[in-house]
């Protein structure tokens, strides 16, 4: 590229054009809008005609909850904005392996596109990526900002069953009990989910409290989230696994449940990394490495999502994509948010801490 | 419209050329974006166009102290984004699908666009829909700064006391949650019970029930939906939802209230947007009721009392602009109450929101 001065007429002839000389804006390009046929189905490296040079791009979602997993890479450097003209929601998967690597969007987990809304994107030509600038959707705003839904979220504070409408906890086992955990230096407090002192004890933390599970896998887009660290790693004489995800009926303590997309954790597990794990109706499991090696007392934001297709689970850890599902995915059944640590190996408490944690659905 | 490629100085001391493709106008030559600083809003603006607005890409407004509306903007060729910047303090906001202005110039939308003190929001002009979008909206009330009050809950427990901010309204009727199904939200269900005049609520907030006024703040009540069973001739209900002076109470008829309504005997079974001041005013909301089939219903009322506003699946779907209640202390409330047959019926709740900006 060379900067180059256009010409004008000057009062001898030709000049160029001086630095306080502007082109008129009616003489520069309109911006170009796009209306592409309707989105019936998940799109990879979408690029509907005229996407190259579009900057306003009109889309269409059906009701079946569809994903844009790219962007075909455009090269002017503008931003594009993509409407959702429809009354039904769409999303675009953070870093989906189905898109070209280069055609992906950036995120910490799905973007939501929500009915009669906007969001604006880039292309970041230098991490060869898709950015995400802004987005009108807000899980936390029901209503308006996510207009069909549920949205539970909580920071850690009462371990008191009572002061609770939402958030509720089960443990089973001798001295196994829901406490605080205090802040560090480095660390956010939280709750202590603590195993007990027999070698079965556990205790688990769920959404939502009496109606057990808001939705059904199948019925909606399904995001949950965890902020959670572990003091004490497992070892093969203080053995336990933490699990967390969307399992049916989360009030249960039991590690393993039918219908469950999770991240686990155990020193004998996947060499002590997070494992991600989808388990279907009958107990047949699929499982993802997702080459986090857990280290002690480390805070880790886990996040799973499923698409309303079933079609895939995702994981994502701190914000970046680190595996897929799409084996043994749950059957369509009714699910609900849970964290739990379970011990199996000796009479030690050891301790899951937990600073926070969200269920979403969007409809 | 037409191309037409750009002349440059050539090597030669009078030699011209064409641009060539990697050739790049210097960004000084380029047109800086035009910003324009219209007057003060002190009055609903319908039509919105003010001196340069054509365009325009940064406007900076100025909203009095008193929830202004714009209820749309002339709509703009450039096919620009606009992006309006509230200088003030001041909220003002857009209420969506309004129809104190033209179609085309209206904006689209679930409810009502706030336009937060100091925020920003971004339009662009549909010319294929013809009205105009909201990109972008840096509105939150869950932001540190808020002038206001925002509920929202999902369901849970079934107990008053172990909600903070939910409660619970029976006399006669009861309360439960239902679980999901393969279509539809696990929720809570406000239901009748056995008796013939049971009643059932879910208001908010607990305690301070009645936390502002009407003509104090912009009001939003949002819930999300579905019946089970409709009503009908043997076991018949009425279902309300909306802001109501006497949200703790089980009366739906109480004086004070803009509300949504249903039952089968009244308005063919569709939704009626109701207000209730000194009278009553209804509007039909042309919306049939069906079963098992979940509605998002927000209502939303001026600070200035103006009109109410109602939004069936976040398109407005009818106004009120008469019997507005007074400036009286309010909340909100969802609401079921039998009035004939004994077999239980209920209104399954999936979220609750409500909101005040002041």
């Amino acid at each position: 590229m060379a900067e180059a001065k256009p010409l004008k007429a000057g009062s001898t002839g030709f000049e160029q054009f001086l630095s306080t000389d502007t082109i008129p804006a009616t003489a520069l390009p309109a911006r170009s809008t796009i209306s592409p046929s309707q989105i019936t189905s998940d799109q990879d490296n979408y690029s509907p005609t005229g996407w190259a040079d579009a900057d306003v791009v009109r889309l269409d979602f059906d009701t079946g909850g569809r994903a844009i997993t790219g962007f075909a890479a455009w090269t002017n450097g503008r931003p594009k904005v993509l409407l959702n003209i429809s009354g039904n929601y769409g999303y675009i998967p953070a870093e989906h392996p189905d898109s070209t690597a280069a055609n992906r969007a950036i995120g910490t987990s799905d973007h939501i596109m929500q009915p009669y809304s906007g969001i604006v994107i880039e292309y970041d030509d230098t991490s060869d990526r898709v950015r995400v600038v802004s987005n009108m959707f807000n899980a936390a705003v029901l209503g308006f900002g996510n207009l069909r839904g549920h949205y539970y979220y909580v920071s850690a504070a009462s371990a008191t069953a009572g002061d609770w409408g939402d958030f509720a906890f089960n443990q089973s086992g001798t001295g196994a009990a829901l406490g605080t955990a205090a802040s560090t230096a480095t660390q956010a407090g939280g709750w202590q989910l603590s195993a007990g002192t027999t070698t079965t004890g556990a205790c688990a933390i769920f959404f939502a409290k009496n109606l057990l599970n808001p939705a059904f896998f199948g019925s909606a887009h399904l995001i949950v989230s965890f902020y959670i660290r572990i003091p004490t790693l497992s070892d093969g004489t203080q053995t336990f696994t933490t699990s967390v995800g969307l399992v049916p009926t989360p009030s249960s303590a039991a590690l393993n449940v039918n219908n469950s997309v999770v991240v686990k954790y155990s020193s004998g597990l996947n060499s002590g990394k997070f494992l991600a794990v989808s388990r279907d109706n009958a107990g047949a499991e699929t499982t993802a490495d997702t080459g986090i090696t857990v280290a002690a007392d480390t805070g880790y934001v886990v996040t799973v999502c499923i698409d309303k297709a079933r079609s895939e689970a995702r994981y994502y850890i701190d914000g970046v994509f680190v595996a897929r599902i799409t084996a043994n995915i749950p059957a369509s059944a009714a699910t609900g948010q849970r964290a739990v640590i379970v011990k199996s190996a000796g009479t030690t408490s050891r301790t899951l801490v937990v600073a926070s944690l969200m269920f979403n659905s969007i409809f | 419209m037409a191309t037409a490629t750009l002349i440059k100085a050539g090597s030669g001391a009078s030699d011209f050329e064409q641009f060539g493709a990697t050739d790049t106008i210097p960004a000084a030559n380029l047109p800086a974006r035009a910003t324009i600083s219209p007057s003060q809003i002190t009055s609903n603006q319908n039509d919105y166009s003010p001196t340069g607005w054509a365009d325009a890409d940064v406007v900076r407004m100025d909203f009095d102290a008193n929830g202004r509306a714009i209820t749309g903007f002339a709509a703009w060729t450039n096919g620009g984004i606009k992006r309006i910047v509230n200088i003030s303090g001041n909220y003002g906001y857009i209420p969506a699908g309004s129809a104190s202005s033209s179609a085309a110039n209206r904006v689209s939308g679930v409810c009502d666009h706030i336009i937060a003190p100091y925020g920003v929001i971004d339009l662009v002009c549909d010319t294929t829909s013809n009205l105009i979008r909201v990109v972008y909206n840096s509105f939150n009330p869950l932001a540190p700064f808020f002038r206001g009050i925002f509920h929202s809950v999902c369901p849970g427990a079934t107990l008053g006391g172990d909600w903070g901010i939910v409660g619970f309204g029976i006399s006669g009727g009861n309360n439960g949650d239902v679980n999901p199904t393969s279509t539809l939200p696990g929720t809570w269900e406000i239901n009748t019970s056995t008796s013939a005049t049971g009643a059932a609520s879910l208001y908010l907030p607990k305690g301070a029930n009645t936390p502002i006024r009407f003509g104090t703040a912009h009001l939003v009540s949002i819930t999300y939906v579905y019946f089970a069973v409709l009503s009908d001739g043997t076991n018949t209900y009425t279902f309300t939802h909306g802001i109501t002076a006497s949200n703790s109470g089980t009366s739906n008829t109480a004086t004070n209230s803009a509300i949504i309504r249903y039952t089968h005997g009244t308005n063919s079974g569709k939704f009626e947007g109701v207000c209730i001041g000194t009278g009553t005013a209804n509007v039909d909301l042309g919306i049939t009721v069906a079963a098992n089939t979940p509605y998002v219903l927000a209502v939303c009322v001026d600070k200035a009392r103006s009109e109410v506003r109602f939004y069936i699946d976040g398109s407005l779907s009818g106004v009120l602009t008469s019997q507005i209640p007074a400036a009286v202390a309010c909340g909100d409330r969802t609401l079921i109450n039998k009035t004939v047959g004994t077999t239980s019926r209920g209104a399954c709740v999936a979220y609750k929101t409500f909101f005040a900006v002041l």
